[in-house]
């Protein structure tokens, strides 16, 4: 249990460190902003409480809002995929899994299988978040455009990760 | 009654989650100036100081292009300096000047965050209210103007960028000195748009457009960029220009806070005349 907390806590930490000082500041594009540190709500283990995720997700959006000049839009739009995410997750996983401890990730769920959870939700994510950051329905075509490439690069890196850390947990 | 706590115990996790949400709604909506001022005092600690150190370690990357940049502008500043002119006139009787009064007071600064890539871009720089920042000061950097003072801290201030969707500023084509204004679409971090400048003025591609001094932020002639494109507005007969910003956004370092000291006089004597208008009017 207090080896749980302190390897999310690590974990929340790090994620945040990671979006904050490297990915933020890499400007690809005006079209391109990845926001990685959702991994952080997609890698909970499946039995973690909803009551417990929603919480993880507006301090996680609360932390992000706090390194942006506008406080809001990150956290509603980690709380909108924190809540998805339980009706994900009882629509895609048989029932024993839900109440084990096995974390989402390409290990448990196959390449094809984490790629479609983390599309869909990450596209949850980034669709009310690019929207609210723009606050405006002008130029519409311009948001939707930033949604779809940012979300692109967000599967992809995260995606990335999963393998990185999924063989280092391997060995 | 029993059926109401069971119902809300049933539900719980989408109360949480609207609770949740209407409060991420709430704090987005009720955010004004007011709000966004404490906001950044209170997050200014927290990532400021972070940034600060990223900030520290980083700089060294691109000492070596920040040092050309600065001599550059050394060089300029040194032919303006009174020594390097020719004295042509003879009498050299001393005066108490009154002829020239201090306008403008540069404070220099550093850029500690920055982006370009969104569609409302800030910079945070180290300089705040104790080094005399005020709001709606002016900030440009060697190459050309930043952007406008929006929030100031004890000791860090706001900077709304050239490059946010709701920034405008004051401009006029150099060659002709026909007014217009600056303002940026949020597509693309090279481009701005010029506005309200008449069909009859003659514009070319490849005019530079500077400051004007109208907007009591800027200095006179300070760079903004060169003209691109041109297209006629039929609705509104006047253009639609594009121009190429020259401020190199992305690898911003050292800006230049500008305090017009006059600046305070200047609008309100632009205030007392809309108001004396007013009153002939009616």
């Amino acid at each position: 249990m207090v080896i749980d907390l302190l390897n999310f806590t690590l974990r929340f930490i790090l994620i945040v460190f990671f979006q904050v000082v490297i990915i933020n500041n890499i400007d690809i594009s005006t079209y391109v902003n990845p926001y990685i540190y959702v991994a952080f709500i997609l890698s909970l283990p499946y039995n973690t409480k909803p009551w417990l995720v929603l919480v993880l997700s507006f301090i996680l959006g609360m932390t992000m809002d706090t390194f942006s000049s506008m406080p809001g839009p990150h956290i509603a739009a980690t709380v909108l995929l924190g809540y998805f995410r339980r009706f994900y997750i009882v629509f895609s996983t048989n029932k024993d899994d839900q109440d084990t401890k096995i974390e989402p990730s390409i290990g448990s769920k196959g390449p094809i299988g984490f790629i479609l959870y983390a599309s869909v939700l990450v596209f949850i994510h980034h669709f009310l978040l690019f929207i609210l950051e723009a606050f405006t329905f002008n130029q519409f075509f311009g948001t939707l455009t930033r949604i779809f490439f940012s979300s692109l690069f967000t599967i992809f890196l995260i995606t990335i990760g999963q393998l990185l850390f999924y063989k280092i947990a391997k060995k | 009654m029993k059926n109401l706590i069971f119902f809300l115990y049933k539900y719980y996790v989408f109360f949480i989650f609207l609770a949740f949400e209407i409060f991420a709604f709430m704090v987005l909506i009720n955010f004004n100036n007011y709000q966004q001022a404490s906001f950044l005092n209170f997050t200014a600690g927290a990532s400021s100081s972070i940034y600060n150190t990223i900030n520290s370690t980083t700089g060294y990357f691109n000492l070596k292009t920040l040092n050309d940049s600065l001599q550059i502008e050394n060089a300029r500043l040194r032919t303006q300096l009174l020594q390097s002119f020719y004295q042509n006139g003879y009498t050299t009787t001393k005066v108490n000047d009154t002829l020239f009064k201090q306008q403008y007071v540069y404070i220099s600064a550093q850029v500690v965050n920055n982006s370009i890539s969104r569609k409302n871009n800030f910079i945070t720089i180290d300089k705040g209210a104790i080094h005399g920042v005020k709001r709606f000061d002016g900030v440009i950097c060697p190459n050309g103007v930043v952007g406008i003072v929006w929030q100031v801290t004890p000791y860090y201030s706001l900077v709304q960028s050239v490059l946010n969707s709701k920034s405008s500023t004051g401009a006029k084509i150099k060659k002709t000195g026909d007014i217009g204004s600056v303002t940026w679409d949020g597509n693309n971090a090279l481009f701005a748009q010029l506005s309200k400048v008449n069909t009859y003025v003659p514009v070319a591609v490849g005019d530079e457009i500077v400051t004007t001094a109208q907007s009591a932020s800027y200095p006179e002639e300070i760079p903004i960029g060169k003209i691109v494109a041109i297209d006629r507005n039929p609705e509104k007969n006047d253009y639609d220009i594009t121009i190429l910003i020259q401020t190199p956004f992305s690898r911003l370092k050292n800006v230049y806070v500008v305090r017009n000291l006059f600046k305070e006089s200047q609008e309100s004597t632009e205030i007392k005349a809309k108001e004396e208008e007013e009153k002939n009017g009616n």
